[in-house]
């Protein structure tokens, strides 16, 4: 068992951060050359296809491999864009696209969703909600929050709410509601979720040492990877890079989490950094030869560019393409930060006149 | 677990995947054809992730331990190998070329580790004319699955080589090679800085600010209701009030661009208040003859338009460095300001024309139009220090 893991080891260290590939030296039948993630259930009838579907999504968000957004659609199958498909269906193929950010096809899937007969249209207002808030539509979004009636799912339309109120500046208000949510709470992962969207909050607000502490809470709760990422940048932006890379410990590989590793090596001085900076390349050149300028990669693209590159220009580039499809105020912010290490006055000013008119208020962007 | 998918009785996603990154990319394929010379046999290399091969054949992970050794693939790759050649099928020009696939090695990739098979086509092939593949492979599977497929020929009496690559969906269709490969269309932000581009934009852009921003729209139709544009004298007195709130409007914004003041929190509320003040001083002023004296609505609309700007500022205050372009921004948005103004003037004075004869007009259109101005500007003010919150 021990001569497999050791092998493992030296075959990823020798072969990884490659840009073509390169052959495994064979040394046993028993070594073990790679790890698979958990298995999706077959969907043997119509009956399983929404847990199915359901429980490949999830393994989507877990894993961080997309490989099972490509399973969920194939699980779909003919019911992808049909007519046919029910509520549920419907709902999960619009959050397969939103995960994809394929945010204009997602819109129309869930006005289609919203359509259909149902006992709640809770989850479909809620995604739409979502995607409404990442591309800095706040009234389309508080409209899709206050449109969630159903009883059941009241917390989440007014964490909705909340979160919406939030990113326009109504930060004292958005703490007051999200205390009183907290106080409601007893479900762990809930009061984790809660306390990472209070953390978003504070650090909107300029209260950076408050931010840092409800993330920090929230991840001893839960070890969410969103949060993982929101706190590692919180981090980072204070130069506190060993803490950003504890933080991402025992989080997936994903492109987001190795920029962030890079980044923390990259202020520590240490070498690391230029080998995850060598990954993250042939990372990114792999996906585009599946599909070349892929808006989807461009945030990564623009954080790997500013923070792990120092190349402001491209960075500029890469968050600009960004900004047609996602305006959190981390987008935002790699597009004004290029724009200022670049020295573009001009670039900046229109930039932060783009924040203002679309209502977002960030102590950050300035 | 925690955010995603949440019990409820039934399941709500609390999505966060907009800010959530993926990983390494969607499940790919290689499809690699080669000649050593020309009217030589193709020489074809498949590569395929093991995680694929995993979703593919059930029984490849044969201890369930979610990890694969060399010897459990050894252990299904005939099965592999028939499947490729089922699922793949390659033609020189008309002619299909089989292909027995036989493995070839392990190789990492970005994403993890592939089995390379190869094989190659018994018969030589005149590269010159259409190779084409067809590939069906994981179609049931995934949806997100692609080959990418590449290709070098070598060129008869030439050191050069033909090459491409085009990344394929799989269907039953034949790909050929000689598809030439999309032209990516690089969309690079071009930074074009000369000082007239710079005024053109930032004109664009000081009416679109003037255009989205319906406090500024309601303010402006307050200035200009209680005006009578049948005479002369009210149009000077609309000039000058215009005028006036741009003056006061630019002043505070080339202040607060400068550095020299902040965009403290009360201004948006005030804005709010302003066009409350202003459509109730429509009103009155009919009541006292002095205030309609231009000097005080050009002085109200010079001081309100200094407030207005402050609001507009806070975007402008952090980016002060001293740059040759930063006065024609600002006088370009200055100017947009402005001509954003006169639209909004032009489009009323369109109504004015079409509704000043009617009876009922002063006390619907201006009367009535001030209250509900004053209305909706209480609403806003509410709205803005968190009433309604």
């Amino acid at each position: 068992m021990n001569t497999r893991l050791i092998f493992f080891t030296l075959a990823s260290f020798c072969a990884i951060a490659i840009a073509q590939p390169k052959d495994l030296r064979i040394i046993s039948d028993d070594a073990v050359i790679e790890k698979l993630g958990p298995r999706v259930a077959r969907s043997a009838s119509p009956v399983d296809l929404v847990p199915a579907v359901r429980q490949a999504i999830e393994l989507a968000r877990q894993t961080a491999d997309p490989r099972y957004l490509g399973q969920a659609q194939a699980l779909i199958g003919p019911l992808w864009n049909s007519p046919q498909a029910s509520y549920e269906v419907a709902t999960l193929q619009a959050t397969i696209e939103q995960s994809r950010h394929e945010f204009t096809q997602a819109r129309q899937t869930l006005q289609s969703a919203l359509t259909k007969p149902t006992a709640s249209h809770a989850q479909a207002w809620l995604t739409l909600a979502t995607i409404e808030r990442v591309q800095g539509n706040y009234k389309l979004s508080e409209i899709a929050c206050k449109s969630i009636n159903a009883p059941e799912a009241q917390l989440y339309a007014q964490a909705c709410r909340l979160e919406t109120k939030s990113l326009q500046g109504q930060w004292d208000a958005s703490r007051k509601g999200f205390d009183a949510l907290l106080r409601e709470q007893s479900l762990p992962s809930q009061k984790a979720w809660l306390l990472s969207l209070l953390g978003e909050n504070e650090e909107r607000a300029g209260n950076t040492a408050a931010a840092l502490k409800h993330y920090a809470v929230s991840l001893s709760i839960d070890n969410d990877g969103y949060t993982a990422l929101a706190y590692a940048d919180a981090l980072l932006r204070q130069n506190q890079a060993a803490l950003a890379l504890s933080a991402l410990q025992n989080q997936p590989q994903s492109d987001a989490v190795l920029i962030r590793r890079a980044q923390a090596h990259k202020i520590l001085g240490a070498p690391q950094h230029q080998r995850l900076a060598d990954e993250l390349n042939a990372r990114f050149a792999a996906a585009a030869q599946r599909e070349a300028n892929n808006p989807g990669h461009a945030r990564e693209q623009a954080l790997h560019a500013l923070y792990v590159q120092g190349d402001a220009q491209a960075a500029l580039a890469f968050a600009q393409t960004n900004l047609k499809l996602q305006r959190e105020p981390l987008d935002w912010l790699i597009a004004i930060q290029s724009a200022t290490a670049l020295g573009l006055n001009i670039e900046k000013i229109k930039l932060l006149h783009a924040v203002a008119q679309s209502g977002l208020k960030d102590a950050r962007l300035k | 677990m925690s955010r995603f998918l949440l019990n409820l009785g039934m399941t709500l996603c609390i999505a966060t995947y907009g800010t959530t990154a993926w990983a390494h990319k969607a499940s790919d394929a290689y499809v690699l054809l080669q000649q050593t010379t020309p009217l030589a046999p193709i020489d074809a290399q498949f590569a395929i992730a093991l995680r694929d091969l995993d979703r593919v054949f059930d029984k490849l992970d044969a201890n369930n331990d979610r990890a694969l050794s060399v010897a459990e693939v050894k252990a299904v790759l005939p099965e592999m190998e028939r499947w490729a050649s089922l699922g793949m099928g390659l033609r020189c020009g008309a002619a299909t070329l089989p292909l027995t696939w036989r493995m070839q090695a392990f190789e990492q990739r970005s994403d993890g580790i592939y089995l390379r098979l190869a094989a190659s086509s018994a018969e030589p092939c005149d590269t010159r004319q259409a190779v084409s593949l067809r590939y069906t492979l994981m179609q049931d599977i995934d949806a997100d699955h692609r080959v990418v497929m590449s290709w070098a020929w070598p060129q008869a009496g030439a050191s050069a080589t033909t090459q491409g690559s085009s990344a394929i969906k799989p269907s039953d269709a034949w790909q050929s090679t000689s598809t030439p490969a999309s032209a990516q269309n690089m969309t690079g932000a071009e930074a074009n800085s000369s000082a007239f581009a710079t005024l053109k934009s930032f004109i664009l852009l000081g009416m679109a600010h003037i255009g989205s921003g319906a406090d500024h729209i309601a303010f402006i139709i307050c200035l200009v209701l209680g005006l009578t544009l049948t005479q002369r004298r009210e149009w000077k007195a609309l000039l000058i009030t215009i005028t006036a709130f741009t003056l006061g409007h630019s002043i505070t914004l080339i202040s607060a661009t400068l550095g020299w003041v902040g965009s403290p929190s009360w201004v948006e509320p005030v804005i709010a208040l302003s066009i409350a003040i202003t459509a109730a001083f429509n009103l009155v002023k009919q009541r006292f003859a002095k205030l309609q004296a231009s000097i005080i609505s050009a002085t109200v609309a010079a001081i309100f338009g200094m407030v207005h700007g402050l609001g507009f500022s806070g975007a402008m205050t952090e980016a002060q460095l001293p740059d040759g372009a930063l006065l024609w921004a600002l006088a370009g948005f200055n100017i947009g300001v402005e001509l954003g103004q006169l639209l909004i003037i032009a489009a009323w004075s369109v109504v004015y024309w079409a509704l000043h004869r009617w009876a009922g007009f002063h006390r619907w259109v201006v009367q009535g139009g001030s209250v509900g101005l004053i209305l909706l500007a209480s609403y806003w003010f509410g709205q803005r220090i968190g009433w309604f919150s």
